[in-house]
């Protein structure tokens, strides 16, 4: 299974990234492996629906679960319709840890999005 | 340590927001100023910053035609749903959102889409501290995307220097790009007067500001010009959780000192202290206190 | 003839110039147009008349037709389509209604359905005059469609005055559309003059003729004055700062209402502005 962190960077002692859609990074953990493969967050320098490209990316890496801070409403709808669980990232403030938290199933899920997006283009 | 973002937003323009985010930043020591409000680029006229570096900066898309390639077949007229093409045919780009229609539409591949420089970044060093701000080029709308890289550079350039603090003068209004402005950061500060147009903003903002988990104040500038508005600004707010901690009257030195580029808090410390400008700069570098 | 008011930025006093003069004139309809925010309905108490919704499209998917080919997806230059072996969303809130997805979609998959993005009142003011405002629902992305309507929706009037939206966005080009003239509205600081220079260069790109307005005069310095000189801008206006207009303005009451000689000031001042604007026009 592959699951994606905003990331601020590229390791696993990296920073999470407070963003979702705009995230710097999106750090994918495959779970069978535990390798790690990082991709660019393509959708952070979009000029509108950062958060509906982010969630492409991560439809395009065949990823199951996220990690993320905040999720706008339409983030989370596709998120729902392609079957990809968001877990929200409080309490932990690396990538690393927020994996620890999550193996541990001490991460909640995001079930309400935040706020809307920044979807102006 | 982690960095404090503070915004400053107003809803309704012309409350005092600039003036405000000026005055703050000579007692905010150890802070990364950032302008967000990118229609109406002020706060540099007070910080004059001396600019260090300055990018062009793409925030959009506009179709091009080649007039030799042309076959006047005006297929891209027909679909065009934003009437950007007029019958020359040529493209009004004060019209056009870069959809790419036309360009797909056109059977002799005479259309590009092409980006276009929407505005500047400019990154500088003003008496207070880094200062980032852009502007964008008449016509051109707001993205969420340039105000984030405004606010970006500003956080990067603080995690460098080892700064506590990013004091951002947020967008006007209360559409996405306030939204943008105020996502993740540890304090809202709204700045509204007492104006009906005031509370009515103001209410929409606190919606917006309810749903983050920073911390929200209110300041009312001019606050002397209705004192029965005040009054129900201050209710709405108190309902909201957020303390009014600070009451501007309307004074015309304040104006004066901006008239002189001058900063007001500076210029005019008596009146702000009187307003009380202590405890909102407490309560700003400790919300809890 | 139709005239735009409008200013850089908020605040500088585009709702009560325009306001006051509508207030004056009985023969002119004031439009709204600043949908996003629109504050001239507290000033013009209107008798609502007429509603009318404003619709904008979006792409709906017939997902027995959907070939998942993601061409629609990748057509889409507002990120409005996310495309994946199992299903393809298009996402309303981001589409700008172009028809891309529909004309490249190879299976015929894609249709449109219409939603609702905002409302036009029509009414009477208090003051008896004509008055159309747009509202643009909260969240919504754009009030083009919205204020191209009212501008239709007035077109055949003799004697339209517009309270643009402020500064020179998208929304601030659509309300000029078929302007014969324009008055920008500015202070005497040097947030003024810095906020109204993006303006003069849009009308100038825009070829539409304007002058100058400078509300709150008498609180800042020369420096507005200044500039207008330099370019060769006419000031058709100044508006003394007014603590009592202040004060009435907080509770919804009018320059206009309140004394005879602010009556005169805005008189004087539509004498001239019409005078600018007929000359404008015969050159």
């Amino acid at each position: 299974m592959n699951i994606a962190f905003c990331s601020t960077g590229c390791e696993l002692k990296s920073e999470l990234d407070d963003r979702f859609g705009r995230t710097t990074y999106f750090l994918i953990y495959k779970t069978e492996t535990s390798e790690i493969i990082c991709i660019e967050n393509e959708a952070r320098m979009a000029k509108g629906g950062a958060g509906s490209q982010a969630v492409q990316q991560l439809i395009d890496h065949n990823v199951s679960v996220v990690i993320a801070p905040e999720v706008g409403p339409q983030a989370m709808d596709a998120l729902k319709r392609f079957n990809i669980t968001p877990y929200n990232q409080k309490g932990a403030k690396t990538v690393e840890e927020a994996l620890a938290l999550w193996k541990d199933e001490k991460l909640p899920l995001i079930e309400e999005p935040g706020a809307k997006g920044l979807h102006k283009a | 340590m982690k960095i404090k973002e503070i915004v400053v937003i107003s809803g309704k323009g012309g409350t005092g927001k600039t003036t405000l985010t000026a005055s703050l930043v000579p007692f905010l020591e150890d802070a990364v100023i950032a302008d967000c409000d990118v229609d109406a680029p002020d706060l540099h006229i007070l910080l004059n910053p001396r600019s260090e570096e300055e990018e062009t900066f793409s925030g959009s898309a506009k179709a091009v035609i080649n007039e030799d390639l042309c076959t006047h077949c005006n297929l891209c007229i027909d679909h065009c749903r934003f009437g950007a093409i007029d019958d020359t045919p040529r493209i009004n780009p004060m019209k056009c959102e870069g959809c790419g229609v036309c360009e797909y539409i056109c059977p002799v591949d005479a259309i590009a889409l092409n980006d276009v420089t929407t505005g500047t970044v400019f990154k500088g060093m003003t008496g207070y501290g880094p200062m980032v701000h852009a502007r964008l080029v008449p016509g051109e709308e707001t993205s969420g995307k340039l105000v984030s890289q405004v606010r970006n550079e500003a956080k990067k350039r603080a995690e460098s220097d080892g700064k506590r603090y990013v004091l951002i003068d947020g967008s006007p209004g209360i559409g996405c790009n306030v939204i943008s402005s105020i996502t993740g950061a540890s304090t809202v500060l709204i700045v509204t007067e007492p104006t009906l147009s005031g509370l009515h903003d103001m209410k929409r903002v606190l919606e917006v500001a309810a749903r983050f988990s920073g911390k929200v104040f209110v300041i009312i500038n001019k606050y002397d010009l209705s004192v029965e508005m005040t009054r129900r600004i201050e209710k709405e707010a108190e309902d909201n959780n957020a303390p009014v901690l600070m009451k501007l009257p309307f004074d015309k030195k304040i104006v004066q000192a901006v008239t002189e580029k001058k900063i007001p808090s500076l210029a005019e410390p008596d009146l702000f202290e009187m307003a009380g400008w202590k405890n909102l700069l407490q309560r700003l570098r400790d919300p809890e206190s | 003839m139709k005239i735009a008011i409008l200013s850089g930025k908020g605040g500088t006093g585009k709702t009560t110039v325009s306001n006051n003069l509508a207030a004056l004139i009985s023969e002119a309809v004031l439009i709204d147009c600043d949908v996003e925010e629109p504050n001239s309905h507290i000033f013009m108490v209107p008798r609502i008349t007429g509603e009318e919704e404003i619709q904008t499209g979006y792409p709906v998917v017939d997902d027995d037709k959907c070939i998942h080919c993601r061409k629609c997806a990748d057509f889409c230059h507002y990120n409005a389509i996310i495309a994946g072996a199992a299903a393809t969303m298009p996402l309303k809130d981001l589409c700008h209604d172009c028809g891309g997805c529909r004309l490249v979609c190879p299976a015929g998959a894609i249709t449109y359905e219409k939603k609702g993005i905002g409302t036009i009142y029509t009414g009477k003011s208090r003051f008896g005059s004509d008055f159309l405002y747009g509202q643009l629902h909260l969240g919504e992305l754009s009030g083009v469609k919205i204020i191209n309507r009212l501008n239709e929706m007035t077109a055949d009037r003799d004697l339209v005055l517009v309270d643009s939206p402020p500064g020179t966005s998208c929304s601030t080009v659509a309300a000029l559309e078929d302007s014969d003239y324009a008055v920008i509205v500015t202070e005497p600081t040097p947030f003024g003059v810095s906020d109204m220079k993006m303006v003069v260069e849009m009308l100038r790109e825009m070829e539409i003729p304007f002058s100058v307005v400078v509300n709150k005069a008498g609180l800042g310095d020369k420096e507005v004055y200044d500039y207008c000189r330099g370019e060769n801008l006419s000031i058709s206006g100044e508006i003394p700062f007014d603590r009592s207009v202040a004060e009435a303005y907080a509770s919804g009451k009018l320059a206009v209402e309140i004394s005879d000689e602010n009556r005169s000031l805005y008189n004087t001042l539509w004498l001239n502005i019409r005078k600018e604007a007929e000359k404008s026009h015969e050159n």
